[in-house]
């Protein structure tokens, strides 16, 4: 063998050899922490979030108020974590809505190929060019912002990027031998779909389901930014953004917390796509 | 090459006309008589003047009809009226068109400027720690939707030093000075968003390239190190790379909606947001279908251009 | 007067995960005489492509020379740096790859990468040194330079972008050309007529060239001496002639057998050597070629054999414990 001695070692590579939490783990964890604090609001927070006292208002940064108080006296950490509830709930069923459409519209477009996907791939093409926001402007100006309307409307506008990435997928998956082996022992087509593509496709649309979180959670917080969004007294951290947005002048804290809440998820959302996409690459190569 | 162009050009106009019928069929079906949105509530409004403003705005003819009307008037360039206002839609168009331009370009622009160094930087030594620290802040910089970076931006530079304006706009033809100083901020915010998505394609390409045999033939031929860079496996990176600003453009045009909101901007953009908020579909139409077809010209001149920047594909091309 | 290349005791390695390191070329040592032209012969992997890199400099991670000396003359290279080292590499010394397709910039037009090699080493302008390089393609044989001169490198052919490689090569006037399997991207025609550019070109302008290859045909007509490499060692040296005529170490003789010899009949079932290639890393004890040597005695396995001259008389020198009595454990 032509191996060289191996030096030794020191203290700082010692350090770096201990195992270390990988990139996905960390991102996940931050996330699931977000979730449980945001669904744990009740017990977490101290305040009311609708609970006015006129005579804090603008409060700064304080033991009692950790996020300081807002142009009514209410508390801005409470009012933030409940405003993630309504938040990760319109992200949430907005992702379950582009799911469900998606996967269909792109695993329809692979089973019959020709003709129908065409069609199906050409008018995901068209409505991927509209700006999203535009449309969703368009469609909650018509039918009212509500929370259903929201993830309904939001789910809607990422099923076309949901439907390539899945047709993509599966058209992968169906070049496969395990998919020529059942189509040889004569399986029928419904049952390939729900019991060999979607299973073995699961990973990637997990990825995108990722970055369809992410996406929801900008159009959302932009909707209820320009005041097509949650309305008030109910918030978001879309309309919280907002309400900070017009008090910057006073207390330019007010716009940052719902800001990093945002940013800190998002963030988050993209960090874990990314490592389980490469993670399903590796996998697959 | 001229039947790529053909079929591509082609693609493209079929696109557009598929957006186009996207769009009026969603504003159609939607709930939301635009009439009665007009003038407020029907009480006190007879009939009669409902039905000539109906007439008046075409809104009497059939769905396909108003469709064609539509679109035969924006080839003749007449882009209707609005529903509210008093301007045609042309005119309100062309007073914020060059805003959204403007921005779009300097934000795209700056984007560019700031992504291809910093690439460079980190394609260098890939792991390395700047490679590492350039990730890191890349990553977080895609993680901000345009109008959050924004808001950032507002507190640092108008609200805590007061440098830059808040709000406002200035245009380029009346004080250059001023228009650049409230271009800033908001071409920053889009780059700030950006320019992270271009740092990650370019890095990757020039990695790429810098394996390649010819970047090791320059070097091999008394080349310095920095000239393989730039001269040799830059420009062989950027041609792949160049693909990626068609996308590129398409955000920062559809990030722009809110930074003109944020920023007061008088652009297309903040005009988009108003007309749906007054349920002007008249005007949102067709200044969805503009940025639209602004998206779709922008990804076929990109793909036509780096065809034809490519000697292999402009040769291969003008065979076929 | 000194040789034009002078290498001692060059050793690379490829640097492993935690500090691990695996030899790739080791302890190499040979000459070239000022004018003369050497082969570097031996199988894929034996590291011969590797050697040259080294001398030029060109090693990438995770590979790196770890020990011996590069001569260019009198300049000890392995101490260049930088501007120094790129003054030298292209100016004095110039390399000329496998692959002309991949080796040249496919966005620049061919008379363009000649004169930018121009212009790195001489202070002379953009159009002089245009003209220089159509020039230079006149000299290896191109036909209508001015047009092919403004061609990409995807619109000529292999023999053709292999001859832009060579010009460019010749671009500073190099005292030294190391061509790295120059013709094996090539047709057979093809392929000779550029061994005989390259001939012309050495007689011509004297330039002393280092030629790798796999191809013992190739190597016949073009060297004057031949060095034989495996497993990252150097094992024979000899004239042409005689490594031909009589091959003194066991791989040589393989290697030999193996080249196709064309005068024969086809049924003739072309010659191999038994065995794979060692993978660098993974070699046996004692002498590295043992296991596929049909003549290895215990010794083989258990020493490694010098490379030394087999008697005082010859010039060449030979890695093996049988060079001279193996005649005899044939027979015997």
């Amino acid at each position: 063998m032509a191996e060289l001695p191996v030096p030794a070692v020191t203290a700082r590579e010692r350090l770096r050899r201990l195992p270390r939490p990988s990139l996905l783990a960390v991102s996940a964890g931050i996330l699931l922490l977000l979730v449980v604090l945001v669904l744990a609001a009740p017990l977490v927070a101290r305040y009311d979030p609708n609970e006015q006292d006129p005579a804090i208002a603008f409060a700064g940064s304080s033991w009692a108020h950790w996020f300081g108080t807002d142009d009514l006296g209410r508390d801005l950490f409470a009012r933030v974590l409940y405003g993630g509830r309504l938040t990760l709930l319109i992200a949430g069923g907005a992702v379950v809505v582009a799911f469900l459409l998606g996967t269909a519209w792109g695993f329809l477009a692979a089973l019959r190929r020709g003709i129908v996907d065409e069609l199906l791939m050409r008018s995901a093409d068209a409505l991927m060019a509209i700006p999203q926001l535009l449309f969703a402007l368009v469609c909650i100006s018509a039918f009212g912002a509500s929370t259903l309307n929201l993830a309904l409307v939001i789910g809607v506008l990422l099923a076309p990027t949901t439907a390539r990435m899945a047709r993509t997928v599966a058209l992968q998956e169906m070049n496969r031998d395990y998919y020529a082996a059942a189509v040889a022992y004569g399986a029928r087509r419904r049952r390939l779909l729900l019991a060999e593509l979607l299973p073995n496709t699961v990973s990637l649309l997990a990825v995108q389901a990722a970055i369809n979180a992410a996406s929801a959670m900008i159009l959302e917080a932009s909707l209820s930014f320009v005041g097509l969004g949650i309305q008030p007294p109910d918030a978001s951290w879309g309309t919280l953004l907002k309400e900070g947005y017009q008090f910057l002048y006073q207390r330019w804290e007010y716009a940052i917390f719902p800001a990093l809440a945002i940013l800190l998820t998002i963030w988050m959302l993209n960090v874990v796509a990314d490592q389980l996409g490469a993670r399903s690459n590796r996998g697959r190569a | 090459m001229s039947r790529y162009v053909i079929i591509r050009v082609a693609t493209s106009l079929l696109l557009l006309v598929a957006t186009s019928v996207i769009v009026f069929a969603v504003l159609r079906a939607l709930p939301g008589d635009p009439v009665i949105t007009r003038l407020g509530s029907t009480q006190g409004v007879s009939q009669e003047t409902i039905d000539r403003l109906r007439e008046q705005l075409g809104l009497d003819r059939s769905v396909v009809a108003q469709y064609f009307d539509w679109v035969g008037g924006l080839l003749h360039g007449d882009f209707g009226s609005s529903y509210f206002s008093q301007f045609s839609v042309s005119a309100l168009v062309g007073q914020r068109i060059g805003t959204t331009l403007e921005l779009t370009i300097a934000s795209v622009a700056l984007a560019v400027a700031l992504a291809v160094p910093t690439a460079v930087v980190a394609a260098l030594r890939p792991g390395g720690w700047v490679d590492r620290l350039v990730s890191a802040v890349s990553s977080l910089g895609m993680a901000f939707p345009p109008f959050v970076a924004a808001i950032f931006l507002l507190i640092v530079f108008s609200v805590q030093l007061g440098w830059l304006p808040a709000r406002g706009w200035v245009p380029l033809d009346e004080d250059v000075g001023e228009n650049l100083r409230h271009l800033v901020l908001p071409s920053a915010a889009l780059a700030a968003v950006a320019s992270p998505l271009i740092v990650r394609y370019l890095r990757a390409e020039l990695i790429e390239a810098l394996k390649q045999p010819y970047v090791r033939t320059a070097e091999g031929k008394g080349a310095t190190r920095g000239r393989v860079v730039l001269h040799h496996a830059l420009r062989n990176a950027l041609l792949p790379a160049l693909t990626s600003v068609g996308l590129i453009f398409g955000y920062t045009l559809g990030g722009a909606v809110l930074v003109e909101y944020v920023f007061g901007l008088p652009g297309l953009g903040s005009l988009a947001v108003e007309s749906a908020l007054r349920r002007d579909y008249a005007v949102l139409q067709t200044v969805t279908l503009l940025l639209c077809a602004g998206f779709i010209l922008t990804t076929l001149v990109v793909d036509l251009a780096s065809r034809w920047l490519d000697p292999r594909l402009r040769t291969v091309s003008a065979d076929g | 007067m000194t040789p034009a290349l002078t290498v001692e005791g060059l050793t690379v390695v490829a640097d492993g995960r935690r500090g691990s390191a695996v030899e790739i070329v080791r302890d190499v040592s040979f000459t070239v005489a000022r004018g003369a032209r050497m082969g570097l012969v031996g199988e894929s992997g034996s590291g011969k492509t590797m050697t040259a890199m080294a001398v030029m400099g060109l090693l990438r991670r995770p590979l790196r020379v770890s020990g011996g000396s590069v001569l260019l003359g009198d300049t000890d290279l392995r101490a260049l740096r930088g501007r120094a080292l790129a003054r030298v590499r292209g100016g004095r010394v110039a390399m000329i790859y496998q692959d002309p397709m991949q080796s040249l910039n496919p966005l620049h037009r061919v008379g363009e990468q000649i004169a930018e090699a121009i212009r790195l080493h001489a202070e002379v302008g953009r159009r002089e040194a245009m003209a220089r390089a159509v020039e230079l393609l006149t000299d290896v044989g191109i036909d209508d330079p001015a047009v092919k001169a403004r061609a990409y490198p995807h619109e000529l052919s292999g023999g053709m972008r292999q001859r832009v490689m060579i010009a460019m090569a010749l671009a500073a006037d190099p005292e030294l050309l190391l061509c790295d399997e120059p013709t094996t991207a090539l047709d057979v025609t093809t392929q000779r007529r550029i061994v005989e550019l390259l001939v012309r070109i050495s007689r011509e302008r004297g330039v002393a060239m280092v030629m790798i290859t796999h191809d013992l045909g190739v190597a016949a007509g073009f060297c004057d001496e031949i060095a034989v490499m495996y497993a990252g060692r150097l094992v024979e040296q000899a004239p042409v002639r005689e490594l031909y005529a009589a091959p003194r170490h066991p791989y040589t003789e393989a290697l030999l057998g193996a080249a196709c010899d064309l005068t024969l009949p086809l049924e003739r079932p072309i010659p191999t050597i038994a065995g794979q290639p060692p993978l660098p890393g993974r070699l046996a004890g004692g002498c590295s070629f043992h296991p596929r040597c049909p003549y290895a005695q215990e010794v083989c396995t258990l020493e490694r054999p010098l490379l030394a001259a087999p008697d005082a008389a010859a010039p060449a020198r030979v890695a093996c414990h049988f060079a001279l009595t193996r005649e005899k454990v044939r027979h015997g």
